[in-house]
């Protein structure tokens, strides 16, 4: 069972007199039960290079963090920011799933968001942090996704870190997780024609169902199904990939097949549709009595018929976050390993199923809603 | 339309109600055509061309605007297949602004298909055809070189950057000379400002031999030959002396799989009145050579072939023919044999995606100009071949020009505006409200040709009897045969 990997660290400030400090771990030492980390990078607000302490010990010291838990999950080569006593995780070097924190902020609320939003304005740090974490990576990551909150609130700042990432290295491929409603905006459109090379650039855009009161309801804006709609027409149209993904509860469970009739005449053009688990944490908690599926037979008989009819139409479908023991064996071939490391669970009884190293498990936070039923022996 | 980029009220959820658009004025009509199915079934289509399903008394209900009588997923269809709006703003607008864009784009675009009627000589008597009692006079009868290329020079002035040239005839390769002089011109020419050109022979296959068709497989030349069926309803209909057609067929076809490989040959059949009896025989005489599919074509109702006994018969005697086939050809596929119907296909692709196919007797705007135009061996420029046909019996109304004329002057023939106005059939009479008028077609030249009005009149419209009948089975079929509906699938995935 894998413990869910550490992202971001509280420690205490001694004299520190950094505001915004990014930089690289370049070495990590565990002496008398006490890890020290020290990170090389720059002071954003001054421009200064410099050298930056975490500490679990009580260490008192200029540029230094002390009395931090968990530093064992960052690593050498990592790259963090530090911003008065809080320490995140901005990329992490041995890891496939890095991605680009783009926003906290979000023009929708959904009632199943994993990450709610706050109505902070944190896009022109996070910008910062990734504007320099770009000029620290020594090789491209082979992935990144680009997440949020809402990260098309960036702007003309989301093109700028864009081009720059994809000067350094074209060949990446990058998935940028987006309501896709702001795409509707000719101006947004404008400001993203801007992004030079497209084709490695994939918006990955929710559509919970083909009628838009469920939907708008499903993200708690109004309008937001007939933007998204009209959003992924648009960016398509710009020549950006776009994946279409679908989380599966009770609100969006009932009419699947419509929805995927839906996306087949009005987004054929689509690269990849997803059908993904529902993640119990976040707002999905306070909701959970709307969200949670009572009737697992009809939601199993929707998806199948669902993945039935896109596959007949030669589209590309996957199933996310979904463990194997609770789809039918016919829809494993659809079911992708799509949690990333550091959200990624199985239960004690997973060890004894012979499938599990095919299966996606749990994100973490499941795990203690999870019910398993290992699959023995070969069928 | 307005986005409130950030809300403040967050953690305070809304019901689904308060996310409803409906209010006192009840729901909306977006612009929708319908028709009875033969179960008493509803067919509602909409202006993009999703279509649904829904129990009898539907529309009746939406028209009085009972939505209560409606069940609910029913009228959740109706919304998401763009039947009805529940606003008053229609906020769905631009994404159907852009679905109509997608199923009309042939509107923006010119010929891609360019005929060269290379020669008119012909070895063959046939019974539909008129152009082949002519005699083997080369000079009276064949494009002359400078017809040819000024042809070809106005073709690659034309804006399309993939452009298929055909060279039909007559018998086309009994110019083969000919044909090699105008690839080589056009290929050299087309290099200078990069367009992609394809070429297709059309040929009876009586002439035939290993050199030809090295030639086409050095220089990816397509070969669409004519079938009419077996042997004994092949020779009747494609008279030459000796009755020896399918058997010439025979042989160059085989010769043809060998040299150019199968994928480059195509056969088109021409139905007359001896083959409405056949629609089986023929069918597995294709199957016989290997095709996967038989377009069952019915035979132009005009130029000589109207004055043929052979050649008149009645768009219901046709509907048999098709209709029978098509039940053979789906038996087929149910057995497990993959074999498609060209014209069903062409209509499926329609019918089940958000895309049109280009096939010129099925558009509206119709395919004149913007899919098709026709060079004759004569040097004078038509808007199909079948006005060019209809010139053979002195109507020349179609003729846009010749070789000598510019695009400018040859686009400023008033016809054109004719055809444009009488080529719409959102706007045609009989049309406008038609269930099918987003998937069938308009065709000026065939309402001129057998009614004398380009506009013409459905009632006894040959073209549209057919056509309405053909969609009539297919949308009963869909209705009443979940397999075949699958079968269908299959043939617009072309596998
Ligand atoms: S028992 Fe565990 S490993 Fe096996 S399918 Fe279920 S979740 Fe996956
Ligand atoms: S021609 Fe006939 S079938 Fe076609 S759209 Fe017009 S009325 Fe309908």
């Amino acid at each position: 069972m894998n413990e869910e990997i550490k992202l971001s660290w509280k420690g205490k400030v001694e004299k520190s007199s950094s505001e915004l400090f990014v930089g690289r771990v370049i070495s990590k030492n565990f002496k008398n039960q006490e890890t020290s980390i020290v990170v090389e990078g720059k002071d954003l607000k001054t421009n200064k290079i410099k050298q930056f302490y975490l500490d679990s010990s009580g260490r008192e010291e200029e540029d230094c963090l002390s009395n931090i838990k968990g530093l064992n999950d960052i690593e050498v080569d990592d790259i963090i920011s530090v911003r008065n006593s809080k320490v995140r995780s901005v990329y992490r070097t041995k890891s496939s799933n890095n991605f680009i924190f783009a926003t906290i902020r979000c023009n929708s609320n959904c009632l199943m968001c994993s990450q709610p939003p706050l109505d902070i304005d944190d896009t022109l740090e996070n910008y910062f942090i990734w504007d320099y974490a770009i000029d620290l990576l020594n090789d491209s990551p082979k992935h990144l996704t680009i997440t949020g909150g809402e990260p098309t609130l960036l702007g003309e700042r989301l093109v700028l870190l864009i081009n720059k990432i994809l000067n350094k290295f074209p060949d990446l491929l990058i998935t940028i997780l987006s309501n896709g409603r702001m795409l509707a905006l000719d101006s947004m459109i404008n400001t993203l024609s801007s992004i030079e090379v497209r084709r490695n650039v994939v918006f990955a855009i929710p559509l919970y169902s083909d009628v838009y009161k469920i939907h708008d309801h499903i993200v708690q804006a109004k309008d937001a199904f007939h933007q998204t709609c009209l959003g992924i027409h648009k960016i398509s149209s710009l020549g950006f990939p776009v994946e279409i993904r679908v989380v599966l509860h009770k609100l969006s469970n009932p009419r699947l097949l419509p929805l995927s009739k839906f996306i087949h005449k009005n987004f054929p053009f689509v690269y990849h549709i997803t059908f993904m688990g529902l993640e119990i944490i976040g707002y999905t908690k306070a909701n959970k009595s709307q969200l949670i599926e009572e009737d697992s037979l009809m939601a199993e008989g929707n998806l199948q018929s669902s993945l039935k009819f896109l596959s007949s139409w030669k589209y590309n479908v996957s199933i996310y976050n979904t463990p194997l023991c609770h789809i039918p064996e016919s829809l494993w071939s659809y079911a992708k390993q799509s949690i990333s490391d550091w959200k990624n669970s199985f239960k004690p009884e997973c060890e004894k199923c012979i499938v599990k190293k095919d299966c996606s498990g749990f994100f973490t936070w499941n795990i203690k809603y999870a019910e398993v039923k290992p699959i023995l022996e070969e069928k | 339309m307005e986005i409130n980029a950030l809300r403040k009220e967050f953690r305070k959820f809304q019901n689904l109600h308060f996310y409803d658009d409906l209010n006192s004025t009840g729901i909306k009509l977006l612009p929708f055509n319908f028709k009875r199915l033969n179960s008493g079934k509803e067919l509602i289509i909409s202006m993009v061309g999703d279509y649904l399903i829904a129990p009898y008394g539907t529309v009746e209900d939406l028209v009085n605007k009972n939505t209560s009588k409606l069940s609910e997923d029913l009228y959740y269809d109706l919304l998401s297949n763009h039947i009805i709006s529940d606003s008053d703003n229609i906020k769905s607008l631009e994404l159907l602004a852009n679905r109509y864009r997608a199923k009309k784009t042939n509107a923006f675009n010119f010929a891609q298909l360019h005929i060269f009627v290379i020669t008119l000589r012909c070895d063959h008597t046939c019974q539909y055809c008129q152009v082949s009692r002519v005699s083997q006079n080369k000079e009276k009868f064949d494009f002359s070189h400078l017809n040819l290329y000024k042809g070809i020079n106005l073709m690659l002035a034309s804006p399309e950057d993939d452009i298929t040239m055909e060279f039909q005839g007559g018998e086309a390769l009994l110019a083969f000379d000919l044909i090699k002089d105008a690839i080589a011109y056009t290929k050299e020419e087309a290099k200078k400002i990069n367009k992609r050109i394809n070429y297709v022979i059309c040929t009876n296959l009586a002439p035939i031999n290993s050199e030809i068709l090295e030639f086409c497989k050095l220089e990816n030349v397509l070969v669409s030959c004519s079938l009419d069926g077996h042997e004994e309803l092949h020779n009747e209909n494609r008279k030459r002396p000796g009755r020896n057609s399918y058997s010439l067929v025979e042989k160059g076809l085989n010769l043809s799989f060998e040299i150019v490989g199968r994928e480059n040959v195509s056969a088109l059949m021409t139905t007359t009145t001896l083959s409405l009896e056949h629609p089986i025989k023929i069918i597995d005489e294709y199957r016989k050579f290997g095709f996967k599919s038989v377009f069952l074509r019915p035979i132009s109702p005009y130029g000589f072939a109207t004055k043929n006994k052979n050649s008149n018969y009645q768009t219901n005697e046709f509907i048999k023919f098709y209709s029978e086939g098509l039940d053979y050809i789906l038996e087929l596929n149910r057995n497990g044999e993959y074999f498609k119907e060209t014209y069903t296909s062409i209509l499926l692709k329609k019918i089940l995606t958000a895309y049109s196919e280009n096939y010129v007797d099925l558009m509206s705007p119709s395919g004149l100009i913007n899919s098709v135009i026709v060079y004759d061996y004569d040097g004078k420029i038509f808007l199909s071949d079948e006005s060019r046909m209809l010139a053979q019996m002195k109507d020349f109304t179609f003729q846009i020009g010749t070789v000598n004329d510019s695009w400018e002057t040859l686009l400023a023939n008033p016809v054109i505006e004719k055809i444009g106005d009488a080529g719409i059939n959102d706007c045609l009479a009989g049309c406008s409200t038609c269930a099918y008028n987003v998937y069938c077609g308009a065709d000026p030249v065939v309402h001129h040709a057998t009614q004398g009005d380009m506009y013409g009149f459905r009632p006894d419209s040959s073209f549209c009897q057919r056509n309405m009948s053909v969609l009539d089975i297919i949308f009963n079929k869909i209705d009443e045969e979940p397999d075949t509906l699958e079968i269908f699938k299959s043939w617009v995935n072309n596998e």
